[in-house]
């Protein structure tokens, strides 16, 4: 039987005294590409977060299990060596940091935990090389200050490309199709339609159906005020452009 | 009303020290160097001890505390015989340039170089005196006075017209603490012709355990169209103390562009004064500090515009860990005809520690209309942002840490203009921040 890369069961968490995820449900298989949709203000991001291991946010129920260990005990970095990735919606500038001197650092890092010797400067070189072509980036970049200056295109692209050298079992894209005119959201998506491989899942968090033209995915989500109200295939994006999120707001609250 | 005595009676002990003192060194001396430094030395020693050591309520010293320091109780450091050190301790700086050494303040120079001792100079012409504390003059300022009460040698550097002079040279004060705890005084005159450049290391060593303090003014003119490339490196062990005065005054469309590197020693107080002296002049001031323990590192410095169209710019970054102190003071005049200044500072600052202090005061004294000048400083924490995005691509907090502090202080390392000498510094730094076991 296939394991679930990603368990999510009951998640609570809060900011401050304000409750916004209030009982999360989700598995992910290997292989497979979820997206999370919802109107604004609905808890999307802060899954992300949440996922990723930010501190801001307290769990008060519920818990995560990733390739069956429990996430929430591990620190951000700990997540990342075990195969999370989480490219940022606001991808953050660092001045002084080169894109080459970062990946080197953090690709080490990964290789170091599963017990695999560290890439010589040649070896990293040509692997930069080769999957920059994948999301058109110019080995240019490599040298400068990592999002420094990058416009919006250039950083979500940057984030891909740090999928591509990463490697991770899980990526999961926080919006990463904001900001992005039509070109640039083919490129980034013709990136991850590449990374796509029978063990490595995505969860691509989304406001708009638009990339879900590109990425293709198996399973949408509505997370609606903290819980997911619905669930179905690639056709429930298509009716929530067509029709808004009001209905299955509506919904939401019959039920409730 | 009472009145203020200059004299704290808390200082008196250590005044009084240095008036013994160089009552000896004056009979040591015996009348050598002839009468008119004689009287110089009287004079200036006058004038200290009207002044007194700057105490915190020194307006120019309120954030950095001399007391403690001078409570190690230096004795004046007396003349050795470097004939076997020399070799030794130049060879360690060879492939930064030329180097020429001070050893206990006694200039040993090098064969064949533009460095020459300002004791010779003073021998083969007392009027060469004139030249000195024109830039630098003892009045109303106590430490410029205590130098030159105690002046005695140092390096007289010279450039002529049109040279440029390709290999650095490399100033190495050597302070010999074999003995117990040492001052010593340097003086150093420094003179670039018109279109020539010149490169200058200045770098502190000490011998034995004992506690050094290095007490050096420099005066510098840099000629019509010349450039002058000053990097100071302060990364001496904790035992080794400076105060340093370096007063530059630059012609028209001279360039001044200088380092200063203090990421090593315990007590480090810096003052650049350069003055802009000729129109289209333009000063580059670059200083980083990276301090733990107790260190105190203090950058006050004075950049004076004196007439129209000239340009500076400032930078200092400093790194606090531990319970160090850091200072940055940043003084900018611009005179009442010196209009189309521009002038720029900025100093930021990290402080990793709750029990780190950092003390930051621009000092804006514009006198003309037309000018553009800005200052900005800012102190913080590492971007915590930055911090979790770094993490969330694997790097533990510790390396997340490193990297951006390698990053931050690389800014100022940048600026040293000599590759091999960058290198070192480079490496000195990442070992400083941890960065040096990044994978």
């Amino acid at each position: 039987m296939i394991q679930p890369i990603l368990e999510i069961r009951n998640l609570h968490a809060r900011v401050g005294e304000r409750e916004i995820l209030r009982g999360v449900d989700l598995t992910v298989y290997p292989g497979q590409v979820h997206a999370i949709m919802g109107p604004n203000g609905s808890g999307k991001s802060t899954l992300a977060a949440v996922l990723a291991g930010r501190e801001d946010y307290q769990v008060t129920e519920g818990e995560v299990l990733f390739d069956g260990k429990n996430l929430l005990e591990l620190s951000p970095e700990d997540r990342a060596r075990e195969g999370l990735f989480l490219a940022f919606q606001y991808p953050v500038e660092i001045p002084g940091v080169s894109t080459a001197t970062f990946l080197k650092t953090a690709l080490n890092e990964l290789r170091k935990h599963r017990g695999q010797s560290p890439l010589d400067a040649m070896e990293f070189m040509e692997l930069m090389r080769e999957r920059a072509a994948l999301v058109n980036i110019d080995p240019a970049f490599f040298s400068r200050s990592l999002n420094e200056g990058f416009s919006g295109g250039e950083k979500k692209r940057n984030e891909i490309f740090q999928l591509a050298m990463l490697e991770p079992r899980l990526a999961i894209l926080d919006e990463t199709d904001s900001g992005l005119d039509i070109d640039a959201l083919r490129i980034v998506a013709d990136g991850v339609n590449a990374l796509r491989t029978p063990d490595r899942a995505f969860v691509v968090i989304t406001h708009y159906q638009r990339l879900l033209n590109y990425i293709v995915p198996d399973i949408v989500h509505v997370l609606y005020r903290g819980r997911i109200i619905k669930s179905g295939t690639k056709e429930l994006a298509l009716e929530l452009e067509a029709k808004g999120y009001d209905w299955i707001k509506d919904e939401a609250e019959v039920e409730a | 009303m009472s009145t203020v005595s200059t004299q704290s009676p808390v200082q008196s002990p250590i005044l009084e020290r240095i008036v013994r003192e160089h009552r000896q060194f004056l009979d040591r001396l015996n009348g050598q160097q002839g009468k008119h430094l004689a009287t110089l030395r009287l004079q200036a020693m006058e004038e200290f001890q009207r002044l007194g050591i700057p105490t915190v309520r020194h307006e120019e010293w309120k954030y950095t505390n001399l007391f403690p320091l001078l409570a190690k109780n230096f004795s004046l450091a007396t003349e050795v015989d470097a004939a076997q050190m020399t070799d030794t301790v130049s060879a360690q700086f060879r492939h930064w340039g030329e180097p020429a050494l001070v050893v206990n303040g006694m200039l040993h120079p090098p064969a064949a170089s533009v460095v020459g001792s300002l004791r010779h100079a003073l021998e083969m012409d007392q009027s060469f005196l004139t030249e000195l504390g024109k830039l630098a003059p003892f009045k109303g300022d106590a430490i410029i006075a205590w130098n030159t009460a105690f002046l005695r040698d140092g390096a007289v550097i010279r450039v002529g017209d049109g040279v440029e002079y390709g290999t650095p040279i490399v100033l190495v004060s050597l302070l010999d603490g074999r003995d117990g705890n040492v001052v010593v005084h340097e003086r150093h005159l420094l003179q670039l012709g018109r279109r020539s450049s010149l490169t200058l290391v200045l770098v502190q060593r000490s011998l034995g355990d004992g506690q050094v303090l290095l007490e050096q003014v420099l005066e510098g003119w840099v000629g019509e169209d010349s450039t002058l490339r000053l990097i100071l490196v302060q990364d001496a062990p904790a035992t080794n103390h400076a105060i340093t005065t370096h007063c530059i005054e630059l012609e028209r469309n001279a360039r001044l562009h200088m380092t200063t590197i203090s990421i090593g020693g315990g007590f480090i107080r810096n003052m650049p004064v350069v003055r802009l002296a000729g129109e289209g002049a333009d000063a580059q001031l670059y200083g980083l500090t990276i301090a733990d323990g107790t260190m105190l590192v203090d950058h006050h410095t004075t950049v004076d515009h004196a007439v129209p169209n000239c340009t500076s710019n400032e930078l200092y970054k400093a790194i606090l860990d531990g319970r160090s102190t850091g200072v940055f003071n940043g003084k900018i005049v611009v005179r009442p005809h010196a209009q189309k200044t521009s002038a720029y500072q900025a100093n930021r600052n990290i402080v990793l520690s709750n029990r780190a202090t950092i003390n930051t005061k621009p000092q804006l004294e514009i006198f003309a209309n037309d000018v553009r000048c800005t200052h900005g400083c800012t102190v913080g924490r590492l971007d915590r942002e930055a911090l979790f995005y770094l993490r969330t691509r694997g790097l533990s907090t510790k390396e997340a840490e490193a990297l951006l502090l390698t990053a931050f202080a690389e800014e100022i390392t940048g600026t040293v203009p000599l590759n091999v000498l960058r290198t070192e510094i480079n490496a000195q730094i990442e070992h400083l921040l941890g960065a040096d076991e990044l994978a």
